[in-house]
C-alpha cells in the first residue's frame, strides 16, 4: 500500500507590499470560503506516494537536476527533493513526476533562497 | 486526436542532448509544447529523454537557440506496435473475437409471442423438438419444420410464425378462438342478472317473460323446449329426438349495477432518496446461474425494477433505487374522488358491450374506521338497458318434457 501525503506550499515572500496585501486578502478569502489554496494562490501541490514518486503540480521549471539531487521552482518557492536515482518520469507544462527513491522534500521560501 | 492517442499509435524517440545547463533545455522544451518522458542524466553533459518521434524537430528548433547537441539515439516501437509484439494478447484477442463471432451465429434467446392459454412450457418444448431451442446454430433451424409442429402438436394454435434475428428467435402464435357451447345443443335462454324486462326479441323457442316483468337471476326467459302438442313436438318423439330446439333472441332489461370502493385518508409514499442505484444481474445459462452486483436485502426502503430476457438461457436484471416512506394525509374531497372513480371503475368492467346508460349514476359518501385507519367510503349505482340472456343446454338425461 502507497503511503500518500500531501506538502502544501508555505507563505513566500514578496516584494511588494501591495501584493502582499493582496495575497493575504485572497488567504482569508481561500480559508473562509474553504477554496483550495493550491487553485487561489497559485501555490504548488506536491503528492508524495510512499518514497518512490512524488508529483509536483503547479510548478514553474526545473532548476537542477542530477541523480541525487532535483530543485524546482514553485510559486512558493524552491522545492528540493534529495534522494537517489532520481529521474523526471514525466515532465508537462505544469505537471512534472519525479522516481527514484525520494529521501527528503524540503520547501524554501521565496526570501530565504540565497 | 490526442496526445496520448497519438502516442500510442505513433512510435518514440530516445535522444540524447549534450552541452551546458541542460535544466533549460527542459524548461523550453517543455515551453514548446514538448512532452518529455523518463528524463535520466547519465553524466553532467549529457541527459537521456523520450520524446514522440513528431516532436524531435521542434526540440532541434530549440537546440538552434543554445549550444546544446540533440541526436536520436534509438527509435522504439509505437504502442500499436508493441502491441502486435505481445503474441500471447494478439492471439487471445483473435480467439475472443472468433469465439464471439461462432456464438452470433446461435440462438440463445427463444421468446414467445401470443400465447394466452397454450402453456408456454409446452411450446418450448414443442419447438426444441422440432430444433429450436437455445445453443443451435442459426441456419440449422428449419422454421417451417417448427411452424408445423407447433401446429400438429398444439390443436388450440391456429398459426405459428418462427423468426430469426441475430441470436434471438421469436415464436409468435395465434390460437383459435373457443366457443363456449357447441352451436347444434339444445337449450334455453336464461337471465345472467336481475332486472325488469325491457322488450323481447325472439329468433327460436317460446318467450317466457313479458316487458315489465321483474325477473330474477337464472329465471327462464326464452325456452327451447317446443310446445307440447304441436307438429314439431311429436315429429321429435317420433324421431327418437327430445322435443327441444336451441333458443336464440335477446332480452333487454333494466339493470342496476351497485359498486363500492374505499380510499384511505393518510396513505404511504415511496419518494425517492439520494443515494446510488444498486444493480443486480444474474445470468440463466440452463440448470446454472450467475450472479452479479448486489442484492438488496429486502424491499424495504428500495423501489425495484425487474426485466427479465430468454427462458432457460437468458438474463435478468433487477435494479433497486433507495427510496423512503412519507405518510401523507389526503384531503376528503380528493379521497372520495379516488373512491369514486375506483367504483366507476369496477362497474365499467362488469358493463356488456351493448349496455345503455340510463340516466346520472347515484353515488353516497360516508366516512368508515378500519383498523385504526379513516377511510371515504363511496357507493355508485349505475342504472342501464342491456341484454341480460344467455344461453343454457340442456342436459339430455335430466330434461324434462311433458305433454
Amino acid at each position: 500500500m502507497h503511503d500518500h501525503r500531501r506538502l502544501a506550499g508555505g507563505r513566500p515572500k514578496v516584494p511588494n507590499q501591495g501584493a502582499g496585501k493582496v495575497r493575504g486578502l485572497l488567504e482569508r478569502f481561500s480559508s473562509e470560503l474553504d477554496l483550495p489554496p493550491d487553485l487561489l494562490l497559485d501555490l504548488p501541490r506536491a503528492t508524495l506516494v510512499g518514497g518512490v514518486q512524488l508529483l509536483i503540480e503547479n510548478h514553474r521549471g526545473l532548476l537542477e537536476y542530477t541523480p541525487g539531487r532535483v530543485r524546482i521552482l514553485t510559486g512558493a518557492g524552491q522545492l528540493t527533493v534529495v534522494g537517489e536515482r532520481l529521474t523526471i518520469g514525466r515532465i508537462l507544462r505544469d505537471e512534472l513526476r519525479l522516481d527514484g527513491r525520494i529521501d527528503a522534500v524540503y520547501l524554501t521560501e521565496a526570501g530565504e533562497m540565497g | 486526436m490526442s496526445k496520448a492517442r497519438r502516442r500510442w499509435i505513433g512510435s518514440t524517440v530516445v535522444i540524447g542532448v549534450k552541452g551546458e545547463r541542460l535544466e533549460q533545455f527542459v524548461n523550453q522544451a517543455v515551453r514548446a509544447g514538448v512532452g518529455l518522458r523518463r528524463i535520466e542524466r547519465p553524466r553532467p553533459d549529457l541527459l537521456v529523454a523520450r520524446v514522440e518521434a513528431g516532436d524531435f524537430r521542434r526540440l532541434r528548433a530549440v537546440c538552434r537557440r543554445r549550444p546544446w547537441q540533440a541526436r536520436v539515439l534509438h527509435r522504439g516501437r509505437s504502442g500499436f506496435k508493441r502491441l502486435l509484439g505481445r503474441s500471447g494478447l494478439v492471439v487471445g484477442a483473435g480467439l475472443a473475437a472468433l469465439a464471439l463471432l461462432l456464438l452470433s451465429q446461435r440462438i440463445w434467446f427463444v421468446r414467445l409471442e401470443g400465447a394466452e392459454r397454450v402453456s408456454a412450457e409446452r411450446v418450448y418444448a414443442v419447438a426444441a423438438e422440432s430444433g429450436l431451442r437455445p445453443g443451435v446454430r442459426r441456419e440449422d433451424v428449419d422454421r417451417d419444420a417448427v411452424q408445423r409442429s407447433l401446429l400438429m402438436e398444439l390443436p388450440a394454435v391456429a398459426w405459428a410464425a418462427v423468426d430469426l434475428r441475430g441470436t434471438l428467435a421469436t415464436v409468435r402464435l395465434a390460437e383459435r378462438i373457443q366457443h363456449g357451447a357447441a352451436l347444434d345443443l339444445p337449450g334455453h335462454i336464461v337471465a345472467a342478472r336481475s332486472g325488469v324486462v325491457e322488450r323481447v326479441v325472439v329468433v327460436e323457442g317460446e318467450p317466457a317473460v313479458e316487458p315489465g316483468e321483474t325477473v330474477q337471476a337464472g329465471q327462464l326467459l326464452v325456452s327451447g323446449l317446443l310446445p307440447p302438442g304441436s307438429e314439431a313436438y311429436r315429429a321429435a318423439l317420433d324421431d327418437g329426438r327430445l322435443p327441444y330446439l336451441r333458443a336464440s333472441g335477446k332480452v333487454y332489461a333494466r339493470v342496476w349495477h351497485e359498486a363500492e370502493a374505499d380510499a384511505a385518508l393518510e396513505v404511504a409514499e415511496l419518494q425517492p432518496k439520494r443515494g446510488l442505484p444498486r444493480p443486480w444481474l444474474r445470468l440463466r445459462l440452463g440448470s446454472r446461474s450467475l450472479a452479479l452486483g448486489w442484492r438488496p436485502a429486502g424491499a424495504e426502503g428500495w423501489r425495484v425494477q425487474e426485466l427479465s430476457l430468454g427462458g432457460d438461457y437468458g438474463l435478468d436484471l433487477r435494479i433497486a433505487w433507495p427510496v423512503v416512506e412519507r405518510r401523507r394525509l389526503v384531503p376528503e374531497a380528493e379521497a372520495a374522488a379516488a373512491a369514486w372513480e375506483a367504483a366507476l371503475a369496477q362497474i365499467e368492467s362488469e358493463l356488456p358491450e351493448e349496455a345503455e346508460l340510463v340516466g346520472e349514476p347515484g353515488r353516497s359518501v360516508e366516512r368508515v374506521e378500519r383498523g385504526g385507519a379513516s377511510y371515504v367510503r363511496v357507493r355508485a349505482v349505475v342504472e342501464s338497458v342491456e341484454p341480460i340472456g344467455v344461453f343454457q343446454g340442456i342436459d339430455p338425461l335430466r330434461a324434462e318434457f311433458g305433454g
